[in-house]
């Protein structure tokens, strides 16, 4: 019997037990494979009866490609990993089927040996297939994966690189790694700026404040850290800088990101602020100087002698121009206190004396009204730190205050006490008063309560603000309590261990 | 009778500090421009000069060096009359350059009368 009967006999042994053959198979498959979600129903009918077909043509003719290719159809779907184990079964049924029914011994051995060897090049098929399915999903895997890592990427790449901010990353002296803007900023081309020594960057006293300062507290604070430097751009000239660094890892070392602000024009338009308002402060003052000048030399009879009514234009005259350098002085002030470089010139404060010797100033005006100032004031009253000069502007105001609001006869009392944490200064008076509704308006800007044309007190309405923002860059506070018609007590609260900024 | 020298590019600021410093019987010279006053003290030494700091060319404190490095003009008292800025430019003033004065404008005839005669010491 040559290979070509024994094929052919196996063959027909197969067709005869088909349905033999696929019984138990099923089974099988009810048995195993139910638990990896493969359901015995008419479509798995349908499959083992095609596959069987195909395998008896396989046997006959010895070519395994239609088997592999039908097999390679169920690549990826469910069950198909248990495919080898279903065919090794469907091996041991027909093993089994041609041991039981085959007669002749030698024949039967052959026909086994057949079926192993059959069987081998499909299984060797269907392993193949396995691993190349394995390997088309690792790389399908691969290209989502990618594709996701690269959206990402390009996604912060745009971010940090078409940031109107500069950023980079320093590292042991060492720019790491810069964008677009931080190159613009030094006036670098990107490629030579990265790899650069930052401190080459930096002006010599903007690295010795790095050095000495900044670098360290980076490391005390271990957190975000906002500082301003001068840098030298590749053509010499210097730009001004705001930086916010952050420590943080870079290529499994510790670094520290930083992102850079040119604040040039900032700081060029902040200067011309300041200039503006030196000049405006000439330019109003001199001939203010004139003015006033004149108008006292007049009073003080230096010029010839002045009858009752010149005089009293005169003084009328004069206490306007007064007026008027107050006024100058009060937006001076206000434009410092806006101003960026605007500090506290801190130092400790003996704030009793100073709203003392305020208050003492205020006497003439308030002798000029007949109104009783009452000072109590202890001298072991604790003292605070902040800016001499700016404090006794703000008790100034108040008093002024207190004393333009209060009318003839009335008092006006100043006290200082402590409460809690907080030195306080009260001033009450027994003036006007503030009605409710306009008590938390008297702190803004250009505020009257009556703004009306014909009102009775003069002033800019900026005096409050100011005070305002003093005890706030102070970390105090101001209250007020009125009632319209009763007067108002102002309290300036101080921290006595100051916490200015 | 005592010679002072007020330097101020302003025609009327100098019109009225001479009012009020003849009318206390001094002797007022007008210098309209820092470079006349330095002029002005090489022939002649005044008792007191009155210096205007923001002035075109030649302002105050560069005329307040000069008249402090030469050796025939250093005793010379000079007080500044300027107008007030912040004060820290008159703690620089008075602390640092140690002028001897920092009359601020607009003034007082009273109180310019009164600074000048101290700086006289009469």
């Amino acid at each position: 019997m040559d290979v070509a009967e024994l094929r052919s006999g196996l063959a027909d042994l197969m067709a005869d037990s088909r349905h033999e053959l696929q019984d138990r198979f099923a089974k099988w498959i009810g048995k195993h494979m139910e638990p990896h979600g493969v359901a015995v129903d008419d479509a798995i009918g349908r499959i083992l009866e095609e596959i069987i077909s195909t395998l008896i043509d396989s046997v006959r003719d010895g070519g395994y490609e239609n088997i592999l290719l039908r097999l390679r159809d169920f690549v990826g779907k469910p069950g198909f990993e248990q495919a080898e184990a279903g065919l090794r079964a469907f091996r041991t049924i027909l093993v089994n089927e041609v041991n039981r029914s085959m007669e002749d011994v030698e024949t039967k051995h052959r026909m086994i040996e057949l079926i192993y060897k059959d069987f081998d090049v499909i299984l060797d098929g269907i392993s193949r297939s396995h691993e190349r399915m394995y390997a088309l999903r690792l790389e399908k895997r691969i290209e989502e994966r990618t594709a996701e890592l690269l959206e990402t990427r390009g996604l912060y790449k745009g971010l940090v690189e078409g940031s109107p901010i500069g950023v980079c990353i320093l590292q042991d002296g060492k720019i790491e790694f810069a964008n677009d803007e931080l190159a613009r900023i030094g006036g670098y081309a990107k490629e030579e700026i990265t790899g650069m020594n930052y401190r080459l960057l930096l002006t010599p006293e903007s690295l010795e404040n790095y050095r000495e300062g900044i670098e360290r507290k980076q490391v005390e604070l271990d957190g975000p850290l906002t500082w301003r430097a001068k840098i030298v751009r590749k053509d010499e000239s210097l730009v001004e800088i705001e930086v916010y660094s952050v420590p943080t890892t870079f290529g499994g070392r510790p670094a520290t990101q930083c992102m850079v602000r040119d604040i040039s024009r900032e700081m060029r338009i902040e200067q011309l602020r300041q200039s503006f308002f030196s000049n405006v402060s000439h330019e109003l003052r001199t001939p203010l100087t004139t003015v006033s000048g004149y108008i006292k030399f007049l009073l003080g009879g230096k010029m010839g002698e002045l009858n009752q009514s010149q005089m009293q234009a005169l003084q009328a005259a004069n206490e306007e121009a007064d007026k008027l350098d107050c006024l100058i002085d009060t937006i001076i002030d206000l434009s410092s206190l806006d101003s960026e470089s605007f500090r506290l010139h801190l130092g400790d404060v003996d704030i009793a004396r100073v709203t003392g010797e305020t208050a003492r100033s205020k006497e003439s005006q308030a002798k000029h009204k007949e109104l009783r100032l009452e000072v109590n004031l202890p001298e072991n009253l604790p003292h605070v730190v902040g800016d001499e000069r700016r404090l006794e502007l703000l008790m100034s105001n108040i008093i002024d205050n207190a004393v333009k609001f209060t009318p003839e006869g009335g008092t006006v009392k100043i006290a200082g006490y402590e409460e809690g944490s907080d030195v306080v200064i009260e001033i009450s008076d027994t003036g006007i008063g503030i009605p409710k509704e306009e008590q938390s308006k008297i702190f803004d800007r250009f505020y009257q309560v009556d703004s009306s044309p014909t009102r009775t007190y003069g002033g800019a309405g900026l005096g409050l603000s100011i005070c305002k923002e003093i005890a706030d860059l102070h970390g105090g506070r101001i209250e007020v309590e009125s009632d319209a018609g009763k007067g108002s007590t102002f309290k300036v609260r101080l921290p006595r261990e100051g916490r200015p900024e | 009778m005592k010679t002072i020298v007020v330097v101020d590019d302003e025609p009327r600021i100098l019109d009225l500090v001479e009012k009020i410093l003849s009318a206390e019987g001094y002797e007022v010279v007008r210098a309209s421009s820092g470079q006349k006053c330095l002029d002005y003290v090489t022939r002649n030494t005044p008792d007191l000069i009155l210096l205007d700091i923001r002035m075109p060319e030649k302002d105050g404190w560069m005329v307040y060096r000069e008249l402090r490095a030469d050796r025939r003009t250093k005793e010379i008292p000079i007080a500044m009359l300027t107008v007030k800025a912040n004060t820290i430019d008159r703690d620089i003033a008075l602390d640092v350059l140690q002028v001897d004065d920092y009359i601020t404008k607009p003034f007082s005839p009273e109180d310019l009368a009164s600074r000048v005669k101290n700086l006289l010491g009469s």
